[in-house]
């Protein structure tokens, strides 16, 4: 069974009933900096199967929000529920272990390992303490290398990761998050720096992903790919949900044009 | 009093792609531009390459019909063009007075720095106060003000002033937007980049909208917001592939 079919397998039953209970629930999730609220209680859910983007002005509190939900920043308060299980406060790692991947916005991949070895070294069980051992399993090897191929960097899996572009970079961070076999991807700005034709193809490998049954949760700030892929927004300014909503919704609220035009 | 003018600019970083497609555009002398548009634009580039410190691949500058660019920053500086940056790019270790000092080091007679210095305590008691104050200890409001007064000692051509109100309360973003009319009231010319549209248009007489780094449009500043392509411009394009999802 291919990894993408045994996330099809997984996501199976909240596809069935009508009313799924969310993947991912954010309720009053606040943090502080010192005076500064850079999230003042943020609630909002991410439907199981969906592509929910995070959208709104620089400053609104967006890759906090990520921060937080990915364990890299302990919430002044609120809670993050992961599959009905309390999340926050867990370190990032055990956050991962638990089914949430993330890819960051400057990417962060290990220069000096092969493109492999960056994949490999995202494994659920054994990965990095194996590949230190010269002891990689077959199948997580393999994993990897069907990943690879996924995102369309097989030719150079065996090149040093610095040696890739930045558009690369960005593909093989996707890999290297799916190898842990997350339920739901975080993507921070996956279309940043990125070229368009660039950008159509990591979408599509997004809405192949998701088709598959791949939650996604994604910080963009291209809001023709947001619009074009989402199923919800989730609109923030001044570190405050302002709508959570269709495209449609989104596109014709006016509070949301305000969070982007400013106030006078 | 002098006139901007970019025609046909093309720029962008290292052996990146071009972030700046072909930029025209003229700030008219005694006038403030605002420029206004989605994130990566390419706004802040259109301000560092008058600045010097991105070279055009293509296309003039000129100031006052005299061709400027090629200049290294520091000649652009000479000839009248300054930039107040994003960051501020203060000295933090150094006290206002310091920071001041350091905006004038181009001018070489000592009595005409002095008055300078004094026309800006005038303007700005607040910095009189502080002067002996380090510059990381002051707020962001003040850091802002120090910013902008080393400008003023330069009594520059153009200024160029880079997203000012960032990381500002409103409130103090507003002071910051009235020093920049007293600027202009001088008779700067002044070229501002913007993130809140609404303020930034406030206190200028032209908006210019860039999008993907041309121009998409422009028109006076107080009725600007009302185009019909601005809400498409920030939110994205409507009703393009409908997408079976499930939404929530």
């Amino acid at each position: 069974m291919t990894a993408t079919a045994a996330m099809v397998e997984r996501m199976e039953p909240a596809r069935g009933s009508s009313e799924p209970a969310p993947l991912l629930q954010v309720e009053g999730l606040t943090k502080a900096f010192g005076g500064l609220h850079a999230v003042e209680d943020c609630t909002f859910e991410v439907a199981p199967g969906s592509i929910t983007s995070l959208v709104g002005p620089n400053g609104a509190g967006k890759t906090t929000v990520f921060n937080l939900v990915s364990g890299l920043l302990a919430p002044s308060s609120g809670s993050v529920r992961f599959e009905g299980r309390e999340v926050s406060g867990l370190a990032p790692h055990k956050i991962v272990r638990s089914g949430v991947g993330r890819t960051f916005q400057i990417t962060r991949e290990l220069g000096e390992l092969t493109v492999l070895e960056n994949v490999i070294v995202n494994a659920p069980t054994h990965g990095l303490r194996a590949m230190l051992r010269g002891s990689v399993l077959h199948h997580e090897r393999d994993r990897a290398l069907e990943l690879l191929d996924l995102v369309g960097l097989t030719r150079v899996a065996h090149d040093l990761a610095k040696s890739l572009s930045y558009g690369q970079r960005k593909l093989l961070e996707l890999a290297a998050v799916l190898m842990a076999d997350p339920r739901l991807v975080m993507l921070d700005e996956p279309a940043g720096g990125v070229n368009p034709r660039l950008i159509e193809d990591l979408m599509d490998l997004v809405g192949n992903l998701n088709r598959q049954g791949v939650t996604f949760l994604v910080v963009e700030h291209n809001m023709d790919v947001v619009m074009d892929m989402s199923d919800s927004i989730v609109v923030m300014a001044h570190g405050q949900v302002v709508i959570q909503g269709t495209p449609e919704q989104v596109q014709t609220n006016d509070e949301v044009l305000d969070a982007y035009l400013g106030r006078s | 009093m002098s006139t901007l003018t970019l025609d046909g600019v093309r720029a962008g970083y290292g052996r990146g792609p071009d972030i700046l497609n072909g930029i025209s555009m003229t700030v008219e002398s005694g006038t403030t531009c605002c420029v206004i548009g989605p994130n990566g634009a390419g706004k802040s580039t259109i301000l560092k390459v008058v600045a010097g410190l991105v070279r055009p691949r293509e296309g003039t500058i000129t100031l006052d019909g005299e061709r400027v660019d090629g200049r290294r920053p520091d000649q652009m500086i000479g000839t009248g063009i300054c930039l107040v940056p994003q960051d501020r790019s203060l000295f933090p270790e150094m006290t206002v007075a310091e920071n001041l000092r350091m905006a004038g080091y181009l001018i070489t007679d000592k009595h005409r720095l002095e008055t300078r210095l004094d026309a800006v305590y005038d303007r700005f008691p607040l910095l009189r106060e502080r002067a002996h104050q380090r510059a990381r200890t002051l707020s962001g409001g003040q850091q802002q003000l120090v910013a902008l007064s080393r400008a003023l000692i330069l009594e520059p051509r153009i200024l160029l002033v880079d997203e000012p109100s960032l990381g500002l309360a409103p409130l103090v973003a507003d002071q910051i937007f009235d020093t920049l009319r007293q600027f202009n009231e001088l008779g700067m010319t002044i070229l501002l980049v913007e993130q809140n549209a609404r303020k930034g248009l406030e206190t200028a007489d032209v908006g210019f909208v860039v999008d993907l780094g041309r121009e998409k449009f422009q028109g006076p500043a107080d009725t600007i917001l009302e185009h019909p392509e601005i809400r498409e411009l920030y939110l994205g394009r409507r009703g393009r592939r409908p997408k079976q999802g499930i939404a929530p």
